[in-house]
């Protein structure tokens, strides 16, 4: 499966020489396993530290939909997936199967997400601070800008609307979006047949395009398949 | 909803052409829908830029994935199975005893083992006078400790050590241990560092002082 291109080395710091090294012995390993993505995962499970960071890196972008995908609105991200890397670390050597390596890691990401929705409960409802406004359309560059900070502000607000979506739908929706993911590879990512997920997403942009007509928040959510509610959003 | 009923693969189609996977023949479905109904380029207009507005939207969301490294934490240690932890459960007590039962015998001043004394015969010479014939590793550690003892290095092992884990032994007679030992060792150096982390996530080292404050400046 394509993943994430391994950061090159100019994204290291310069003073990080003994992270730029790491960084080269990486792309390196990663050109090695380049065409045999098992190989790198079998030895990552089997406790080579190098290859589980390259499979990381490789991962990392589609861990990071998947829990933008579950995670509740406030939880931080960031959090989220450092939660995900340290489960790598713990516990990925644990795995005996490299071809279960992806979906033990969807796993890990949903239930960490899950996670911060309980803890949530017990924890105050967040208040927004005076300049937690969306950013300002402020468009200093004329009718250019202005039209990226309004493609911008559409694409937050349907990203609010995708999350009104049935779990179901709006997962393998996002997923699409990352450039390097086809149907059949978010298939085996959410245990679905290509066709259901290819159904799936269109039904969610079918339903997302409603959305946006209609507002949004606080209405149920149908299956233009069914007519059925699947969903409701408060 | 009446539709979608009549057009069941509309949704579909758009989809494709969104995807970029549309093939003749679904160009060919869409034409034919919009022979009935303008509306479905309007439709496929709007999910195209949906689409781009939407990918901006979760690149900029995931962005911070790719600052996200691996935890330098202990690499994968391979953690016992439910069966391995069974018998770490049921047998961990008894090691930890023997091991501190062993460090209590051998204990000395202030919970710190002194080093250990050098029972093995001095075989040979290898490397200049002093030096012993190292036959196993506990030969090896004594010698570290007689001559860490001597440079005023090594001050003794820890009585306790940390316990990793047991697994039953392959040949069904008792068990192996892992474990880390602890051995407390002294240098001296002009001045100390720690290492801190910058705003940009680089390890640095920092200066520490820790010479007790004076009377002037509290």
């Amino acid at each position: 499966m394509p993943g994430e291109p391994v950061q090159s080395s100019g994204v290291e710091r310069p003073s990080a020489s003994p992270r730029r090294d790491q960084a080269t012995h990486a792309s390196s390993l990663a050109h090695k396993h380049q065409t045999n993505p098992e190989l790198l995962t079998a030895a990552a499970l089997a406790g080579d530290r190098d290859a589980l960071r390259v499979l990381w890196e490789q991962n990392r972008r589609w861990v990071a939909a998947i829990l933008l995908a579950h995670k509740p609105a406030w939880a931080d991200l960031d959090d989220l997936l450092q939660e995900v890397a340290a489960s790598v670390v713990r516990h990925s050597g644990e795995l005996r199967d490299p071809a279960s390596f992806r979906s033990w890691l969807r796993t890990v990401a949903i239930n960490s997400a899950r996670l911060a929705a309980r803890a949530r409960k017990y924890r105050p409802e967040p208040k927004p601070l005076a300049g937690d406004e969306p950013l300002a359309t402020v468009a200093p560059g004329g009718a250019a800008s202005v039209s990226f900070n309004e493609d911008r502000e559409e694409g937050r607000r349907l990203l609010e609307l995708a999350m009104e979506l049935p779990e179901g739908y709006r997962e393998p929706l996002l997923l699409k979006t990352l450039r390097d993911l086809s149907y059949r590879q978010i298939g085996e990512l959410v245990g679905l047949p290509e066709t259901t997920v290819e159904t799936r997403i269109a039904r969610a942009r079918k339903m997302l395009r409603e959305l946006a007509i209609n507002g949004g928040a606080g209405r149920k959510v149908e299956s233009p398949a069914r007519g059925k509610v699947i969903g409701s959003v408060l | 909803m009446a539709a979608s009923q009549e057009q069941p693969d509309r949704d579909l189609l758009i989809s494709r052409v969104v995807d970029g996977t549309a093939r003749d023949a679904d160009w060919k479905a869409l034409d034919a829908i919009a022979s009935g109904d303008q509306g479905v380029w309007r439709e496929l207009a709007t999910a195209q830029r949906q689409q781009a507005c939407l990918m901006r939207a979760v690149e900029e969301s995931i962005a911070p994935a790719s600052l996200v490294e691996l935890p330098d934490e202990a690499p994968a240690l391979h953690f016992p199975s439910r069966q391995q932890a069974w018998w770490i459960r049921r047998w961990a007590g008894w090691v930890a005893a023997a091991v501190l039962g062993v460090a209590w015998v051998s204990s000395g001043r202030l919970g710190v083992n002194p080093p250990a004394p050098i029972d093995t015969p001095i075989a040979a010479d290898l490397a200049g006078p002093g030096a012993r014939m190292v036959k196993n590793a506990a030969d090896a550690l004594s010698a570290y400790f007689d001559k860490g003892a001597e440079e005023k290095r090594v001050l003794g092992e820890m009585p306790t050590k940390l316990l990793l884990r047991t697994n039953p032994a392959a040949d069904g007679k008792g068990y192996e241990v892992y474990f880390v030992r602890q051995i407390v060792e002294r240098v001296e150096v002009p001045d100390l560092r720690m290492l801190s982390t910058d705003e940009f996530g680089n390890v640095r080292p920092a200066e520490v002082d820790i010479r007790p404050a004076s009377a002037d400046s509290m």
